[in-house]
């Protein structure tokens, strides 16, 4: 009987603590990180969920050191979990440490090797390692399993225009646009590909209005566009386009950069001036350091 | 031969032994490729010129160790053969040698050999020597010498005697700091040549920013984004042996760059002089001159100043020359790397569009760090080449950065039908093989109209090689001379005509990477016998278009101003 009565105990304790952690979950979601924090250590329950909560908490809180702790804890509790280990590579590749990233994915790609986020992951790692060979292996990998997968079509256009392979980036974005018509990414892509190739602006110009028309708060597309009405001498739709793009994003430098050439062309010299100084602005905020998350392990 | 060699230049003197090999008995075995490429190694046994860099390396990696030497074609003793110049590292804030590296002026001996005449000369620098610019400040026939240094650059005036005299506190040119390239041109049309210097870096022991984490744990040289940038100096020329640095209150001034290269052309046709300046890890400079001493810069605008997606990159070499003939001056930029280098087309309206892709440069130079580059008419066909030397910064490199190299071949593209083609490996094994290059001049030292290359390596001896192609093809040598231009004529416009067919080209000034080039002009006339016409297009004050008739082909000649049929 007591024996039972434990059990149940446990059991409801155990209930009780994963609802405490759906709170947490609940806070998190809406954005309400300090709150889900304290929630969190007022709740310690010691298990890996706790521990992946409380990493995502402080990740978000821009306190990467205490949420890699964190994250190896919970991949320590929970090996077979790959969510968590997806997590801990993430906070790696986010702080400037792809070679910490690619180690973790890679790994986990041991336990997992059917898991096409993983393996999206140990792609991107690839890419920041400028490794463009062995992430073009990986994002195709990633679209042959999961051909909507949009972000492996990003990561593996990066690693074909970074070699200049303008032919082969083309290809994949016609692939991709014939598997996925409702993306925009498809269209974008062939675009940027086809610019790089020299193509006549007009071909261009065809690609980037359908890409607007499945995602019109896309600022690369809008950007892009501009920059082709500005070669088609077409300035003032050049200006409308170059402008929304801005406005969408502005710290968009290549956005920038062709507004200021776009105003220079029409005379709007004032203009010309200002998205210059931006441009210089956001051109050294590039090259500002960025500090790299070191992992240490076993601690 | 080669041993029979090795035994005879124990009986010989090596004065001698260099005259004979020079005379051709013991030359051709020791060139690589002879008559099956298009340029021949010629190794310092048959040229004499036996100096070699020394680049102070050090354990501690001390930036300025990296990034020289220069070198120059020049015809210091006005024989009509070309002389060497070559650059060396010297004393300085964190180098002290016993015995002090120093540059080296070469005399040609009009055989293929040249003789080392730097201590009678007295112009053996004493500075940690960057690059040599080389110009008739004073308008007398003779060229004189301005050597940028890590510290104080030198002018050295040419007595027109076989020596030269340091006259930089008189000129007041000494432009302290850290100075790389120069270029001599006369930017408010006076008559005199006037002195454009690149300033690189803050940099100094006090300064310095240590860069050990890498890989290896050892210290390797930084990169240069970790040092602040410094205006670059433009001096005027008073025409008094004096110079006055007016660039203050320009927007030359305000440009805080880290400038590595430059080359003066009229990009806008105007007949102005402009610059474009090449910076490492900061936006590139095109200063637009807009007359009574007003410069802008438009890089930015103009398409040149960053990277088709916006970013700096690191612009080391750079030169300018009109490849397609459409009469406007196109512009070129080495960079490190990953960055690719760019061929930037002019789009005659002060904008310019990077076409390096569609003639297969940005992907023979994806992997590649560029410094000294050069349009030329290697083959005498007319039409403008390239030739880039290569190497990169970081001694260490290989070892962490995969499929780069720290010594680098060189790339030479020839114009077929409209389009750079990669003919490197045509070229002979000289270019083919890795070295951390540098400088690079063109000039034609053996005078038989067929354009030579002469590349300084870190750390190493140059190289200098022989062109050997042009086979049958015919040339124009001009040696410009102006009287109420600059005496150099930099700003002039060359046409001529060939069967019909007019070509022209601008004489430029500066380019390259620390380096001077030849300042005659070879034009290329391909396989015609008859040249109909050339017409010089002399800069201001005169402007005089005057056109000459009878010009010799496969020879030099001197075309004064004013001697010529107006226009």
């Amino acid at each position: 009987m007591l024996k039972a009565l434990l059990t149940v105990g446990i059991a409801l304790a155990a209930i009780l603590a994963a609802q405490d952690l759906s709170v947490a979950e609940a806070l998190l979601a809406k954005g309400e990180h300090s709150q889900a924090l304290a929630f969190l250590e007022e709740n310690q329950t010691g298990s890996a969920r706790w521990h992946f909560l409380a990493s995502k908490v402080l990740d978000d809180l821009d306190q990467p050191t205490r949420a890699a702790e964190e994250a190896q804890t919970a991949v320590e509790l929970a090996p077979d979990n790959a969510g968590y280990r997806l997590h801990l590579g993430r906070i790696f590749l986010t702080r400037n440490n792809p070679a910490a990233a690619q180690q973790i994915y890679a790994e986990a790609l041991e336990r997992f090797p059917s898991n096409v986020y993983l393996r999206l992951g140990n792609a991107l790692a690839f890419n920041k390692l400028r490794l463009y060979e062995e992430a073009q292996v990986e994002f195709e990998t990633c679209l042959g399993q999961l051909p909507s997968l949009g972000l492996a079509l990003d990561g593996l256009m990066e690693a074909h225009l970074e070699r200049l392979k303008y032919d082969d980036a083309l290809k994949a974005a016609v692939e991709y646009r014939e598997r996925n018509p409702q993306d925009f990414r498809g269209y974008y892509h062939s675009a940027v590909a086809q610019e790089k190739l020299g193509s006549d602006p007009e071909a261009l110009e065809r690609l980037l209005h359908q890409a607007l028309e499945f995602n019109g708060r896309f600022a690369p597309a809008h950007a892009l566009l501009g920059k082709t009405l500005l070669q088609l001498g077409r300035n003032q739709e050049a200006i409308l386009a170059l402008e929304a793009a801005v406005r969408l994003r502005p710290d968009y430098l290549f956005g920038r950069l062709h507004l200021a050439r776009a105003y220079h062309k029409v005379g709007r010299i004032e203009d010309a001036k200002r998205e210059t100084e931006i441009v210089k602005g956001l051109e050294r905020r590039q090259h500002e350091p960025l500090p790299s998350l070191r992992r240490q392990r076993g601690n | 031969m080669v041993d029979t060699m090795r035994r005879m230049a124990g009986l010989l003197s090596r004065r001698d032994l260099l005259r004979l090999a020079a005379l051709g008995g013991f030359v051709k075995p020791f060139l690589r490729g002879a008559g099956s490429h298009l340029f021949e190694e010629v190794p310092a046994l048959a040229s004499g010129v036996t100096w070699v860099h020394d680049n102070a390396m050090s354990e501690q990696r001390y930036l300025p160790e990296t990034i020289g030497p220069g070198c120059a074609f020049l015809d210091y003793d006005s024989d009509g053969w070309l002389d060497l110049y070559l650059v060396n590292s010297g004393p300085c804030d964190f180098y002290k040698p016993s015995v002090a590296p120093r540059n080296g002026l070469f005399k040609n001996n009009r055989d293929g050999t040249f003789t080392d005449v730097t201590e009678e000369a007295s112009v053996s620098g004493g500075t940690f020597g960057m690059g040599v610019a080389v110009g008739d400040y004073d308008n007398d026939g003779h060229p004189d010498l301005f050597v940028t240094s890590y510290g104080r650059c030198i002018l050295y005036h040419n007595n027109g005697d076989g020596t030269f005299t340091d006259v930089t506190d008189k000129a007041g040119v000494a432009a302290p700091g850290w100075t790389t390239s120069a270029v001599w041109f006369d930017y408010n049309n006076d008559g005199l040549l006037d002195l454009f210097v690149c300033s690189f870096v803050e940099y100094g022991l006090d300064k310095r920013v240590y860069c050990r984490d890498n890989e290896l744990g050892k210290p390797y040289y930084c990169i240069p984004r970790l040092f602040e940038p410094t205006p670059s100096l433009l001096f005027r020329n008073n025409g008094d042996g004096t110079f006055t640095e007016v660039s203050g209150g320009t927007e030359i001034a305000r440009a805080m760059g880290k400038a590595l290269g430059v080359v003066a052309s009229d990009v806008n046709n105007d007949g102005r002089l402009d610059l474009f300046v090449a910076n490492d890890t900061v936006q590139n400079f095109l200063f637009m001159n807009r007359g009574a001493d007003v410069w802008e810069e438009i890089a930015l605008l103009a398409g040149v100043g960053l990277s088709e997606d916006g970013k700096a990159r690191s612009g080391m070499g750079v030169d300018a020359a009109d490849i397609d003939g459409d009469g406007w001056q196109d512009l070129f930029v080495s960079n490190v790397d990953q960055e690719t280098f760019s061929l930037y087309r002019n789009n005659t309206d002060e904008s310019f569009s990077d076409i390096s892709y569609r003639h297969g440069v940005a992907q023979a130079t994806r992997l590649l760090s560029g410094w000294g580059v050069s349009f030329f008419d290697f083959d005498n066909n007319g039409s403008t080449d390239l030739l880039l030397v290569n190497g990169h910064p970081d001694d260490m490199v290989e070892r962490y950065v995969p499929n780069v190299n720290y010594k680098e071949p060189m790339l030479l593209f020839r114009q077929e039908g409209g389009k750079l083609k990669n003919v490197t490996s045509e070229a002979g094994p000289g270019f083919q093989e890795p070295r951390a290059s540098r400088g690079l001049a063109i000039g034609d030292y053996d005078n038989d109209g067929r354009l030579d290359v002469l590349v300084t390596n870190n750390g190493g001896p140059p190289t200098l090689f022989r062109n050997r192609c042009g086979e049958g093809a015919h040339w124009v040598g001009l040696k410009l001379q102006g009287l109420k231009c600059n005496r150099d004529a930099i700003g002039a416009i060359i046409r001529w005509s060939v069967s019909g067919r007019v070509r022209s080209r601008f004489k430029k000034g500066g380019g390259s990477y620390l380096s001077s080039s030849d300042p005659r002009e070879v034009l290329g006339l391909g396989h015609s016998e008859t040249l109909d016409w050339v017409e010089v297009q002399w800069p201001a004050p005169s402007s005089r278009v005057e056109r000459y008739a009878g010009v010799p082909i496969d020879e030099y000649s001197t075309i004064l101003e004013g001697e010529g049929e107006v226009c």
